[in-house]
């Protein structure tokens, strides 16, 4: 292979590519990327069983070619090349780059032992902003926990049925479900649960890109495509492992019926739960008091070893009194997730499900267990 | 023979299709496997055959399994001619081989590894931090495999129910059909109902059980009345083997709800399927509920649940330390069992709260500091009712509402609890009877003195209305 590329291009495209490369020792090809030039174009591909990535850079191109070099080491090497264009060749399964003022040989491995990437019919697809997806799954994508005893829900469920999208993610304390209205109807629902690992990714890649992505999908795989802006030829693919088995019937996690409902000043109450965690030690456990008639929220937290905490907020309130312990970790979590300036907490009774949403936005719920008194 | 309609052998194993074949397909791959391994590296060979073997061979068309996609990949461009070379040697009619990504031998080694889960469950489950339940509700029957017989305490007080339980988990649809268990609030009804079930679906694998509780059988019915598609519902639950359906006093008032169960349930019952309903009543106590319900409720085995002895109540909470590995003094699960009497949950969170207590103290408390943390719970409810909660009660109890008992009128239906709420007013609030009288209309306080005589007289007499008047108290008092 011979091909002139844009250095900036390069570099964005490798640094995206190489995070998921591994080193393991069984399969050494895992760590590399492999550079195929077909077209105009420069492919990098990279994969660690779970999640690939394939990201097209447009090039000029004087021979076609292909090599397989560890990725991380060339990201680091082409990060310290400051110049604007590069020139990259083969020699037998080195890669050389090259400048006016510098030239570098990476040492490669044989390009035939990186692994196949499967295909993905192109059947069945919908497509959705990128900002929109990105977002969306950045609000639940630290929830999920890996679990092997429930790996269903060690991953994020994407549903998708008529023209809403839900992403949702559980970890058996606290769950999160977000609902996205699509642009149009997409004909045939989908719903399949996908890798924490490569939800984190497609967060990572897609967040800086702007256009549409188009998902497709198989009982086993994802492909999440953003073409090219410039002309209708792929961009960047992401091709992740699906997790298998049914995720759990969440809708009957909702809780429907409360005995009391708070709507609260968010800020305020972020601080005040932070300056309880701190004191609540080990156990993260803050407890809120709410008494509706005089429109007030007490936070309570206290730890022999620490001390004690208390504060009370004002707050619009309705239903009964109710005492309640949470973990504030999971707490705040919820809380940083929600957008807008007010919440509203939902209790139900028992000591069951609560909910936390923004004030004045239906498409974002929290749905948080207690710790029990 | 009961089940000669359901169990018809469904299991078609891979290796079952072929059994004319020369050398069974496991020696075969491994033939295969281990001519290859001479010209693929160690390592290649490890990541790409590992979990593979040959699911079937028909026709000369060999069809093996791989654990993903990228082993299908690799498999499929780069061994398969050899691979196909070696089986051709080993058997001729061979000509073709493919490979597939078998996503069924993952899911019964989930199915395996679901039957292990309650152990590991079970370990939080002394945890304060609450985790959904939901999430241990098996999704194909509903049941929760948290509940099983193991874990109920048997007393003099539910051996009934236990034993009918029991006798429905080993010949469902023989013995007691259908099995209506009822009791109070907390007493174990729904751990009974969903450990027959759990039971049930572990001895006859091959049993469709379905667990519903009957609000959201209703919420079902309600919402396929509306899609239009009651029809699939029904086709659907009268697939099932058993139903179990749990607390079915919210069918009550429920019209139309009570007309598709009424069909589903004959459904069920002229095939000799197992129904396993519990309420919080006997069925005749239930207010508006269809006589034909009704007696179809009341056809099989009825077992109560009355409340436990000091003796049970103890044994329960010993269970449950046992359980959770929660150590206390026996003076405090004397004083726990003596204190709550009417409800077993109540009594298992006391005791959780006192875990909790030890927990943050980390050191053994005493029994003064149990008085002292459940002081509030154990005083409180006796106080904590008035004339609204009673009204609400009786009405809610007999479906009325709650202008209808303070009428001035002699129905039937209105009078009985009328006097029972004046009954109520006079043994929980200690009201004095002219008081009583005034609070329905001005009536004469001799009025009030002739209800309260007579309901006291009755329930001597009645054993279903002191089980009612005894229902409506724990409500009363259960409610927070």
């Amino acid at each position: 292979m011979k091909i002139e590329i844009l250095r900036d291009l390069f570099k964005k495209a490798l640094n995206a590519s190489e995070k998921i490369t591994r080193k393991i020792s069984s399969l050494p090809a895992l760590q590399n990327v492999l550079m195929t030039v077909e077209g105009n174009f420069l492919e990098l591909t990279t994969t660690n069983l779970e999640t690939t990535i394939r990201w097209w850079v447009l090039a000029k191109v004087s021979k076609k070619g292909q090599v397989a070099v560890p990725a991380t080491f060339l990201a680091n090497v082409v990060n310290l090349i400051p110049a604007e264009k590069l020139d990259l060749r083969e020699d037998g399964q080195n890669l050389i780059i090259t400048t006016p003022d510098q030239e570098v040989q990476i040492q490669g491995q044989d390009p035939a032992e990186f692994p196949i990437i499967p295909k993905i019919s192109k059947n069945d697809f919908w497509q959705i902003e990128t900002t929109t997806f990105t977002q969306a799954l950045g609000l639940v994508v630290d929830i999920p926990a890996v679990s092997q005893i429930r790996p269903e829900i060690s991953g994020v469920l994407i549903a998708v049925k008529a023209d809403i999208l839900k992403i949702v993610a559980t970890d058996s304390f606290r769950l999160a479900e977000k609902t996205i209205k699509l642009n149009k109807n997409q004909g045939k629902d989908c719903s399949f649960i996908l890798p924490q690992g490569a939800a984190r990714e497609l967060m990572n890649i897609f967040s800086q890109e702007n256009g549409e992505i188009s998902i497709f999908y198989n009982p086993n795989q994802a492909l999440f495509e953003l073409s090219n802006q410039e002309m209708s030829y792929p961009q960047i693919n992401v091709l992740s492992r699906l997790i298998e088995g049914a995720y759990p019937n969440y809708q009957d996690i909702i809780p429907k019926k409360f005995v009391a409902n708070l709507t609260i000043n968010k800020d305020e109450l972020v601080s005040q739960i932070k300056k309880a965690g701190l004191f609540s030690g080990r156990s993260s456990e803050v407890r809120l008091e709410i008494t509706p008639k005089d429109g007030k929220l007490k936070v309570f937290s206290q730890t022999i070893e620490t001390g004690k905490n208390e504060a009370t907020l004002p707050c619009r309130a309705e239903g009964i009194a109710v005492k309640i312990s949470f973990n504030y970790k999971f707490l705040l979590d919820g809380l940083n997730s929600v957008k807008g300036a007010e919440v509203t907490l939902e209790l139900s009774e028992n000591e069951g499900p609560c909910i936390l949403r923004p004030v004045g936005d239906n498409s974002f719920l929290y749905v948080l267990m207690p710790i029990k008194l | 023979m009961p089940f000669s309609t359901i169990a018809s052998p469904k299991e078609t194993l891979p290796e079952s299709a072929d059994s004319q074949a020369a050398i069974s397909n496991e020696e075969l791959w491994q033939a295969v496997l281990a001519q290859i391994q001479f010209s693929v590296s160690r390592a290649n060979f490890a990541t790409w055959f590992r979990n593979t073997q040959i699911i079937s061979n028909k026709n000369g068309e060999v069809l093996v399994s791989v654990p993903n996609s990228f082993s299908r990949e690799w498999l499929g461009n780069k061994y398969q001619t050899a691979i196909l070379k070696i089986l051709r040697d080993l058997d001729n009619n061979i000509r073709l081989v493919e490979f597939t990504v078998d996503a069924e031998s993952e899911k019964t080694k989930r199915a395996t590894e679901a039957m292990s889960r309650p152990t590991a469950v079970f370990a939080s489950a002394t945890e304060t931090q609450q985790q959904f339940p939901e999430l241990n509700v098996n999704q194909k029957t509903n049941l929760n495999f948290r509940y099983t017989f193991e874990s109920f305490v048997v007393g003099e007080f539910n051996e009934l129910a236990h034993a009918a339980s029991w006798a429905v988990a080993e010949a469902p649809g023989v013995t007691y059909n259908p099995l209506f268990i009822y009791g109070g609030v907390g007493l174990g009804k729904t751990h009974l109902l969903q450990a027959t079930g759990n039971r049930l679906a572990a001895l006859f694998p091959k049993l469709r059980v379905v667990y519903s509780n009957s609000e959201r059988l209703v919420s079902k019915i309600v919402d396929s009345i509306k899609n239009q598609t009651i029809g699939e519902l029904k086709n659907s639950l009268s697939k099932v083997d058993v139903l179990i359906v749990d607390d079915v006093q919210f069918l009550a008032g429920k019209d139309k709800t009570q007309e598709e169960f009424f069909h589903i349930f004959n459904t069920l019952f002229q095939n000799q399927k197992q129904i396993i309903l519990s309420s919080d009543r006997p069925p005749n106590a239930i207010p508006a509920l269809e006589d034909r319900l009704r007696s179809r409720f009341e056809g099989g085995m009825i077992a109560d649940i009355s409340f436990p002895t000091i003796e049970s109540r103890i044994a329960i909470l010993k269970s449950k330390c046992e359980q959770g590995g929660i150590v206390l003094a026996d003076e405090i699960l004397e004083f726990l069992a003596a204190n709550i009497q009417k409800n077993i949950r109540d009594m298992e969170g006391a005791l959780n709260r006192v875990a909790a207590l030890q927990k943050i103290n980390k050191a053994a408390i005493n029994l003064a500091d149990v008085k002292k943390l459940l002081h509030n719970s154990l005083v409180a409810p006796k106080k904590a009712t008035n004339f609204k909660k009673i009204i609400q009660a009786v009405s809610s109890f007999y479906d009325l509402n709650k202008e209808d008992l303070l009428l001035v009128t002699r129905r039937k239906e209105i009078v009985k609890p009328r006097q029972i709420a004046m009954y109520l007013l006079r043994q929980e609030l200690q009201e004095s009877f002219p008081s009583i009288g005034r609070r329905f209309q001005g009536k004469d306080h001799t009025t009030a003195i002739y209800a309260f005589e007579k309901v006291t007289q009755k329930i001597e007499e009645d054993s279903t209305l002191a089980t009612e008047v005894n229902l409506i108290k724990q409500r009363l008092y259960s409610e927070v």
